[in-house]
């Protein structure tokens, strides 16, 4: 703990009256180092007895308006502070729009948001709160910089990664073999391969036909037909990570050329709210790889260094049903540096 | 992990049946003309293992291929489908879908397997198939996430 080292603790404000939201993130954040202090009332911001403030984690069940206002009230209370946003009523639109819309990095659902029933009374009291360990690493990460860590901060400890490079449509074929036998020799099948493979293509395929640059920063593979084969030069290498706790699978794709931007995600994932359309005609991009790794995954992070790398990570939970991973929803964590 | 096409004709119908894997390698061409001149076409996609977001392309290329002229049904899909098919509705441009193999699981006895039901809404409040301990098994899964709403 920081005051063992003689350092003054750093704090994260949560807006919250829903009781295990305030106990979730208390034990998550307060594991990630932080001194946590919550209230019910936005109007609070900033907390006076809080110093250091890293994070703010608002519960959107609370927003008695629109989540837009108190998404805006936490900002003006922390100008400038990563902002972390929950919900469980509605949770996987109302969190879509914190992203897209309100600009909000981190979206988290909370357990149990998803088994609600449809146009019923919403009842906090089914909803468990954020999963901690998805908050935990997402607090890590703000903590300690947004570093292309790989698949690490999201299994547990000592767990082994693999890691393949990438250059051509022939290395992404057979990277994805070796990811579907790793798979099956942990007796993941059915359901459970079919997300994992699904997410970790379509991040090899943006990362092969949509990332790469040319000099003067226009899109290189972009217009092509994906049934032609592409060739990365040895410095252009695509970088993929995977790896399992047994709970928690992980698999991460970094490429060289940090061309994704926040508006693209946004623009994909909003049509996840705005209802998909069909796929895109013409020999390009079919525009549905982002929307459809969202759809198996259960977090899902982006991390940007404009021109120079973009690191995008599905973790997905296999540890026990094939409903209980989707009940989980997806979080949805964008980190850019410099 | 290559798509797999199985045709079988007789009597002006054909019935196509694809496992594996389908994306954008899927050779729609190829299959379209087995279907020759039939004037009915059953394609089942029970077996497709998975389909990526090119793939979703090559489906619809293929329905429509398989449907200019003919009287097309969608026999079964698999669970790849099923999800991308109640996220988009019109991804098989109206053709009729008449069951969806999906996973189950038991929750007396925890096992785990596949079967056909109806694709349609509610197909699970009447339909929900047995397990061998006796029990009726449930979607290992969302609802909404593989059937249509």
């Amino acid at each position: 703990m920081s005051e063992w080292s003689g350092r003054k603790p750093q704090g994260a404000a949560v807006v919250s009256r829903h009781g295990p939201t305030c106990r979730r993130a208390a034990q998550s954040l307060g594991a990630a180092g932080l001194h946590v202090r919550s209230t019910a009332l936005p109007s609070e911001l900033p907390l006076p007895d809080l110093a250091d403030v890293v994070a703010v984690l608002v519960d959107l069940d609370v927003a008695i308006g629109s989540a837009s206002a108190l998404v805006d009230e936490a900002r003006a209370g922390y100008p400038g502070v990563p902002l972390l946003c929950t919900a469980g009523i509605d949770a996987r639109l109302r969190l879509l729009d914190a992203f897209c819309v309100a600009r909000v990095d981190h979206v988290l659902p909370k357990r149990g948001a998803l088994t609600l029933p449809r146009g019923g009374m919403p009842v906090l009291g089914s909803l468990e709160g954020p999963d901690e360990h998805d908050l935990f690493a997402a607090v890590r990460r703000l903590i300690e910089g947004p570093d292309s860590p790989g698949v690490a901060p999201y299994l547990l400890s000592g767990a082994p990664v693999h890691a393949v490079q990438i250059r051509s449509t022939t290395d992404k074929d057979a990277a994805l073999d070796q990811i579907v036998r790793f798979a099956e020799s942990m007796d993941l099948g059915g359901e459970k391969l079919r997300r994992l493979e699904l997410a970790a293509e379509e991040l090899m395929m943006n990362a092969l036909y949509d990332a790469p640059r040319t000099e003067d920063g226009s899109a290189r593979h972009a217009h092509l037909d994906r049934r032609l084969p592409v060739l990365l030069a040895p410095s252009e290498s695509i970088t993929l990570r995977f790896g399992c706790d047994g709970q928690t699978v992980a698999v991460a794709v970094c490429d060289p050329f940090g061309a994704l931007d926040r508006l693209a995600v946004a623009d994909r994932l909003g049509r996840v709210k705005d209802g998909l359309p069909r796929p895109q005609p013409g020999l390009g991009g079919v525009g549905l790889g982002l929307v459809m790794t969202y759809s198996v995954a259960n977090q899902l992070v982006f991390c940007v260094s404009p021109g120079r790398s973009t690191e995008v990570t599905a973790v997905l939970h296999v540890g026990g049903s094939n409903r209980a991973a989707q009940e989980r929803g997806t979080a949805v964590h964008y980190y850019e540096q410099p | 992990m290559m798509i797999s096409v199985d045709v079988r004709a007789a009597n002006g119908i054909c019935e196509i049946y694809l496992s594996g894997k389908i994306d954008e390698k899927l050779d729609v061409a190829a299959i379209a003309s087995q279907a020759g001149q039939a004037t009915k076409v059953r394609l089942s996609l029970a077996q497709v293992r998975s389909i990526s977001s090119m793939g979703l392309r090559s489906v619809e290329s293929l329905v429509e291929a398989l449907g200019r002229g003919r009287d097309l049904v969608l026999s079964d899909i698999s669970p790849a489908l099923a999800t991308q098919m109640a996220v988009i509705p019109n991804l098989c441009g109206g053709v009729a879908v008449e069951a969806a193999r999906l996973p189950f699981v038991c929750p007396a006895c925890s096992a785990e397997a596949s079967h056909m039901v109806p694709w349609k809404a509610n197909a699970l409040a009447t339909l929900s198939p047995k397990c061998t301990c006796g029990a009726v098994m449930e979607l290992d899964g969302l609802a909404e996430q593989y059937l249509p709403s």
